[in-house]
């Protein structure tokens, strides 16, 4: 058994020696290299430079200083039908600072400024104009035509190049990341939304498992989808805008490739794809169309006609083909002046794919694949939004100009100038914004919940929410697909961090290094590529496209040309990008079984950095590491020396990565992982240890990480949110994470680190209920404070009149009990800040005019109006305290008053709590400390957790979170939890050891009801837990009597309501099956909404008390217990022609 | 013919702070009595009611009031003050059942922040009452002298400028019981002598260096081997009563032992006195080491004391029932 053993070792050894060896060698012929033990810190460097939301500011910023422009370069001018010689060209754009216009006086905002009073941050657009009035040329400068909302942190937000203690000034929190907007008063964010890329042909299965190639050609003005479909061994061309398919041969010839052999080789003379193309050249012989003009004359009769009412031009038949072949398929492909080379080439490159699927010589694309997926960013987004509001703006700029300039005489010259109104796109995008509506007209886009409301639980709800990815999928398709964890995503998103439920796997978090393309420049590109040998390949025939040794060289989905030796243009290519010589984030992926050289640098493309590999060796250093922390080396610089690169998920199949330092292969090896902790995104990053968790507990922490209770910023007790939840002595992890450091979590943690004995007690710990110790929460522990916001606006009406606060009245005079309502007001009708403040108190006191309907003549008249009382109650479970009171007004001048009423509340049983491990549970008892287990030294356990949580959650990484924290407790230091990497246990026990405690980090626990030790070694340490917002206090409702809803007077539902608890289908079944009947006559009558109907015996109508109306007799009328709804209901279908009779039989006649 | 016992007190290591004693002679329910009494029914003093005049600190109203309360008070003449709820000299507070301090600091300059500690409470009552005065603070930190009345305090909070803070606080009598200020003690726990063990002696002269070494890895690290001299030795967390020996490690004691042609059962210690309690007791400085324990056989004492004196009237009552 030895023996054997050792045999196996030996060859080991032997690869042990060689390496060692090879290394000596190249420790002589070079410096010698250490491991780069430190590597990880590439990622604080990573995230120092681009911060944790660089995706949506770099996006925002991208919008304003170059899109924009953009835009409005492309909507330049804008023109009038009546008077030809009128027109207003754009000259220049541009974004000023965030200002707000009040009362015609235009002041800076600052964002803390408009979340307290309820404003926009915005700032306004400028253009300069040069139009026409009359017969002069104006040039105007600086005309607001809008404000567009500025997002946090971005170029034009007041906050950048603030230092820490200048934010502290303007009220901000300094780890606030940013990335959102502020509308009217409340903080959204614009969810990066995944979608398919634009512009790429994927090969795919339609729904009736026909092969078919589709592209979503995506241009400024038009989005359309071209689709080749393979269906009973021939190719048809399918577009929205043609009524039915076209046989693709008759689409070439359309194309101005007319004979066959021309075709056959732009796709590809090969004898398999020859074969394959006979039937589509017979469909083509046997509709009998040969020519060009027959061809546009075929398509042009089947071309959808979209034009509602009138049209100018009553085009021909082949004009309407020949436009929609130029602009409308394959949209994305320019034509010039109806040269249709491009196209043609690129449509036979897509039967060429089309027909490799469908002779199996490759398989379908994977829709899923990460590649084909574009993110788009609050930049994007914004910017269809803009483009379409300007061009409406435009839109209604020449309505203006042509009514006004179609009138013969005019009394004074036409200014357009005059006539822009802002609003147009300021109200646009605020509401676009402020609800996540997005309506793109020239798309016929309309989505929903684009935006969220930043939740502001704990900062790293927040922070979560600026990582997360949504995808357009429909979350109620029960498909698996879209769902699941795609290889391709390694790196990119974070494998852990998804929803549980219907949007499980459709909503993902990006990893903590995973970067977002924005747009850039092609056309530098694209004359880089002519230089290094791409020819252009309009200039090659069919055959020698398609030769094996031609890689045809695309660019954003853009046939550039064809380039003979694919490997070194890509070598070369990437050469010149580590150089710098092309923007850092183009990428370049060579496809061997396409034969084709993928070139993008579109927006919304994910990637991620990662060191470069040569020879063997990583070309960062420790010398560069050392650099880096001493603050003399930032990350760009080591993109820019070439050291790092950023590879997309394309780019990545070109690319062999190593995990470590020593997976490297000299001679395959391209590029080396930075870390692995970088797989996982913000919210995973907290747990520790979550290499040794199953995986879905690691899923279910990153969701709770998000409802614990914490600290939210530096600046929470200034903020005015509707319900803010704040822990008291919130602590950082004893056990912390790299990523928690980067992060910034300790210093805004969502926890405290309590004394945990995993053990039975009492049975209140059954079904994870943990016990907590009562002279720990006396202590402190679990603390929280909870401050709701109550805002009141004061109205101002048509007739002059507004509400008022004013001073209560039992103030002066009033009896015991309204001074007791108004006790905690003083003589402005405000609260007092720190007074206690019972149900049913007042917490403002407020009057409204009584007549608001009629117009006041004269002020006096306003002043002599009577005012009704409507003070504002509080309605609390408990007594709470005025935290604070601000005063203020909204940008339409209105008082604005913001009660914020704090609760302080210590745990109780029945509220929820959670480790860093996914494992929830709600308290079941609170023990005095007295009868707490302790061990010899005293100490007594805070929390006390079955031990039946553990094996069938295998959350390992607890119990070495509880290891580690121990031994961290006992030598004085945080230890370190990092995924994949940590402190080891070994070292953990060794210091439980060195310090006398047992090396299981068992204890013997003494009994602390009877004094004697327990039976068993019990298992107690430190593990941080959070405490989550899930209160009894906010939960727990009862009722016996009370309101009813007005209708059907059954009683009110939800617990806001004071509602009733009810009894639905389900119970009642029960209790039928049961036979109890007069259960379910108590419960569904007589405790709901019993009543007492009069109903006339002879014609069974319910009728009043006393006279029946149909029998002209009050001799028959009988009271009737019945359910109002009952009676209601009766009385509904009367009012439809439908009487329903209820017979009646006298009771005691036998 | 077992003899009732006397238990005994052996004070092993005295300071203000803490206590080592052992208890001897008793039983693990009157050990356990001294420790529940002790934390939860030994009254000190702590402040209960805290008005804020002024607070414009960023801890809010509860928060101080909440680290107010846990600031320990010197409560070495606690007995001669009456419960609040049974004094018979008020309705409210008073000086027999209360003392008042109060707390004034603003912070007026911008370099640095104030830290408001325990120092700043004022004992106000002072000048009134002899007893009153001899509550204060105790101004624990977090540095080795917090013997010395020069150390720094218990923070309760920093200002900025411009803040302040200005509020009076109410100590009133209580147990631990009712809220955990109150408890005097910080921890208070005890231990008995290991069950069984070995005698290292023996066990070092009669075992060989591989015997030793197998029973060190069979020992649940309760054993190891001291590097300089070779001998078998206890690891601390054993001799501090944290684990045990295992079993399984007795069981190969006596396979070595008698192969080394020893006696196991002459090695083998039995815990001879399980009836000894080695306590330990820290307390908050509301009590010293010794006022604690005195203060809880007290309180156990009386508690016994009511218990025989209601014996003593429910004889009584049936007396008069039966007659």
């Amino acid at each position: 058994m030895w023996s054997s053993a050792d045999v196996a070792q030996d060859p080991q050894e032997e690869d042990l020696k060689n390496i060692l060896f090879q290394g000596e060698n190249q420790e002589q012929l070079r410096k010698p290299i250490k491991s780069i033990a430190d590597k990880w810190l590439l990622v604080p460097a990573f995230l120092k430079l681009r911060g944790l939301v660089k995706q949506h500011i770099e996006s925002f910023n991208f919008l304003i200083e170059k899109e924009l422009a953009k835009i409005v370069a492309a909507n330049e001018k804008v023109t009038c039908d009546a008077d030809q010689t009128f027109y207003l060209r754009y000259l220049g754009i541009r974004v000023g600072t965030p200002a707000i216009e009040e009362d015609l006086v235009v002041s800076k905002v600052t964002p803390q400024e408009c979340r307290l009073r309820d404003l926009t941050y915005a700032a306004p657009i400028y253009v300069d104009v040069r139009y026409t009035r009359g017969k002069e040329v104006l040039i105007r400068k600086d005309v607001v035509i809008g404000r567009i909302p500025i997002m946090l942190r971005s170029s034009h937000c007041i906050l950048t190049g603030k230092n820490d203690q200048q934010l502290a000034s303007l009220g901000e929190c300094p780890l606030d990341p940013g990335g959102y907007f502020i509308i009217r008063g409340t903080e959204r964010v614009i969810l990066i939304q995944e979608q398919l890329s634009k512009n790429r042909i994927i090969i795919e299965e339609d729904k009736k498992g026909n092969y078919c190639a589709t592209v979503t050609s995506s241009t400024h003005e038009r989005k359309s989808r071209t689709s080749l479909v393979y269906k009973s061994d021939k190719i048809y061309l399918r577009h929205n805008s043609l009524t039915e398919d076209i046989p693709i041969w008759i689409v070439f010839k359309a194309l101005e490739v007319e004979s066959d052999q021309e075709i056959v080789q732009l796709i590809g003379s090969e004898p398999i794809f020859a074969q394959a193309l006979l039937p589509c050249i017979e469909d083509c012989i046997s509709r009998n169309i040969q020519t060009r003009w027959q061809a546009l004359e075929y398509i042009g009769s089947k071309v959808r006609l979209y034009r509602k009412g009138y049209s100018f031009l009553r085009r021909s038949v082949v004009e309407e083909a020949q436009e929609v072949l130029a602009g409308v398929v394959l949209s994305h492909i320019p034509t010039f002046q109806h040269n249709f080379r491009n196209k043609s080439i690129y449509l036979a490159f897509m039967v060429r794919r089309l027909l490799t699927v469908a002779e199996n010589l490759t398989i379908v694309d994977d829709k899923d694949y990460y590649g084909n997926k574009r993110l788009e960013l609050a930049g994007q987004l914004l910017s269809l939004l803009f483009e379409d509001l300007f061009k409406k703006f435009n839109a209604d700029l020449k309505r203006h100009a042509d009514m006004v300039l179609s009138k013969p005489n005019r009394a004074a010259q036409f200014d357009i100038v005059k006539c822009m109104r802002p609003d147009t796109i300021s109200v646009g995008l605020e509401n676009a914004i402020g609800t996540g509506n997005w309506t793109v007209k020239r798309f016929r886009m309309h989505r929903a919940g684009i935006t969220q409301v930043l939740s502001r639980l704990s900062y790293i709800a927040a922070l979560g929410m600026m990582t997360r990815v949504t995808s357009q999928f429909e979350k109620t398709r029960k498909i698996s697909g879209p769902r699941s964890l795609q290889g391709s995503q390694w790196g990119l998103l974070c494998p852990s961090d998804t929803p549980e439920g219907e949007s499980c796997g459709l909503v993902k978090n990006l990893a903590l290094t995973a970067h977002v393309t924005t747009d850039a420049e092609e056309e530098p590109l694209i004359r880089l590529c002519y230089i290094l040998g791409v020819e252009d390949a309009t200039l090659f025939s069919g055959d020698e496209l398609n030769h094996p040794l031609h890689y045809r060289i695309f660019l954003n989905g853009k046939l550039l040309g064809i380039h003979r030796s694919a490997f070194y243009f890509a070598n070369i290519f990437r050469l010149l990008r580590r150089k710098g010589a092309v923007g850092e984030f183009v990428s370049i992926f060579v496809n061997e079984t396409e034969n084709v050289v993928y070139l993008s640098c579109d927006s919304g493309r994910i990637c991620r950095p990662l060191i470069i590999v040569e020879n063997g060796q990583p070309k960062v250093t420790p010398q560069h590491i050392e650099a880096l922390e001493r603050n003399q080396l930032q990350f760009s610089d080591l993109v820019q020396q070439g050291l790092v690169e950023y590879l997309d998920v394309n780019e990545e199949n070109n690319a062999l990565i190593a995990l470590s330092e020593e997976d490297i292969d000299p001679s395959k090896t391209t590029h080396l992982e930075i870390s692995p902790l970088a797989i996982l995104g913000v919210c995973a990053g907290v747990i520790p240890y979550p290499h040794h968790n199953q995986s879905p507990r690691n899923t279910y922490q990153c969701a709770m990480g998000k409802q614990a209770i914490g600290y939210i910023g530096y600046n929470q007790h200034l903020r005015t949110d509707t319900l803010l939840y704040l822990l008291s002595y919130a602590q950082k992890p004893l056990v912390s994470t790299k990523t928690i450091s980067f992060i910034k979590y300790d210093e805004l943690p969502g926890g405290q680190n309590a004394i945990v004995a995993v053990m039975s007690y009492s049975g209140y710990d059954i079904e994870d209920a943990l016990i907590l110790n009562q002279s720990s929460l006396d202590r402190g522990y679990g603390r929280c404070c909870v401050v709701r916001k109550h805002a009141v606006g004061l109205r101002r009406y048509p007739n002059g009149t507004c509400d008022r606060v004013c001073r209560p009245p039992s103030l002066s005079e009033g009896s015991e009990r309204s001074n007791h309502k108004f006790a905690c007001l003083e003589e402005d009708g405000l609260p007092r800040v720190g007074a206690r403040i019972s149900p049913g108190q007042a917490y403002l006191y407020k009057e409204t005019p009584m007549d608001t309907m009629t117009t006041m003549t004269s002020q006096q008249s306003i002043q002599q109006v009577g005012y009704r009382a409507q003070p504002w109650m509080y309605k609390g479970p408990d007594d709470a305290v005025i935290d604070r009171v601000v005063v203020t007004c909204n940008p339409s001048s209105h008082a604005l008053f913001k009660v914020m009423i704090r609760e302080t509340r210590t745990p109780e049983i029945g509220d929820k709590f959670s480790s860093r491990h996914g494992q929830k549970g709600v308290c079941g008892l609170i023990v005095p400390q007295e009868d707490m287990p302790f061990n010899e030294q005293g100490i007594c356990p805070d929390i006390i957790m079955n031990p039946h949580g553990f094996p069938s959650r295998m959350t390992v990484g607890k119990l070495l979170e509880l290891m580690a924290a121990k031994s961290g407790v006992l030598s004085g230091e945080l230890k370190d939890g990092t995924a994949f990497g940590g402190d080891p246990l070994e070292d953990c026990a060794s210091m439980l050891v060195q310090h006398g405690f047992s090396y299981t980090g068992k204890d013997i626990l003494y009994s602390g009801m009877t004094g004697e030790p327990l039976q068993a070694y019990v298992f107690m340490g430190p593990i941080y837990y959070q405490k989550l917002k899930h209160m009894v206090k906010d939960k727990m409702h009862a009722r016996a009597r009370g309101p009813r809803a007005v209708l059907t007077r059954q009683p009110t539902e939800g617990r806001s309501r004071d509602g009733g608890l009810r009894l639905g289908e389900m119970e009642r079944d029960c209790l039928i099956g049961y036979g109890a009947s007069m259960l379910i006559m108590e419960r569904l009558m007589h405790s709901s909404d019993a009543f007492i109907a009069h109903v006339c015996r002879q014609c069974g109508l319910i009728v009043s008390k006393d006279w029946c109306p149909t029998c002209a007799s009050a001799l028959y009328i009988r009271p009737l217990k019945i359910p109002y709804a009952c009676k209601l209901l009766f009385q509904e279908l009367q009012s439809m022609n439908i009487w329903p009779r209820i017979m009646l039989e006298e009771w005691n006649s036998s | 013919m077992p003899n009732a016992r006397t238990p005994s007190i052996h004070i092993q290591r005295q300071t203000f702070h803490e206590m080592d004693f052992i208890i001897k002679d008793t039983d693990t329910s009157v050990a356990n009595a001294i420790r529940r009494v002790a934390i939860a029914e030994v009254p000190t003093m702590a402040i209960d009611l805290v008005h804020i005049q002024v607070n414009t600190s960023c801890l809010h109203d509860e928060f101080l009031a909440h680290r107010l309360g846990l600031v320990p008070l010197t409560s070495h003449r606690v007995d001669e003050f009456e419960y609040t709820r049974d004094c018979p000299y008020c309705s409210d507070h008073c000086l027999h059942c209360s003392v008042t301090f109060s707390l004034d600091v603003q912070c007026t300059t911008d370099e640095e922040t104030v830290t408001v500690t325990s120092q700043d409470l004022v004992n106000s009552d002072a000048t009134e009452s002899q007893l009153a005065a001899s509550v204060q603070p105790v101004h624990l930190s977090l540095e080795k002298d917090h013997m010395e009345s020069s150390s720094s305090g218990i923070v309760l909070a920093k200002l900025a400028k411009g803040q302040r803070i200005q509020l009076t606080a109410i100590a009133k009598k209580g147990i631990g019981k009712e809220h955990a200020k109150w408890s005097p003690v910080c921890t208070i726990s005890y231990k008995t002598d290991p069950t069984v063990q070995f005698d290292l002696t023996k066990l070092n002269a009669v075992l060989s260096e591989r015997a030793k070494r197998a029973l060190v890895a069979s020992s649940d690290e309760c054993l190891a081997i001291d590097p300089k001299t070779n001998q078998l030795v206890y690891e601390t967390a054993f001799i501090r009563g944290r684990i045990s020996l295992p079993l399984d490690c007795v069981k190969k004691m006596t396979i070595l032992v008698s192969e080394c042609a020893g006696d196991p059962c002459a090695v083998l210690v039995y815990n001879n006195d399980p009836n000894q309690f080695y306590f330990s007791l820290e307390t908050t400085g509301a009590l010293s080491s010794e006022d604690v324990l005195r203060h809880t056989l007290r309180v156990v004492q009386r508690k016994l004391n009511q218990l025989s004196a209601h014996l003593q009237s429910t004889f009584q009552e049936n007396l008069h029932a039966l007659f």
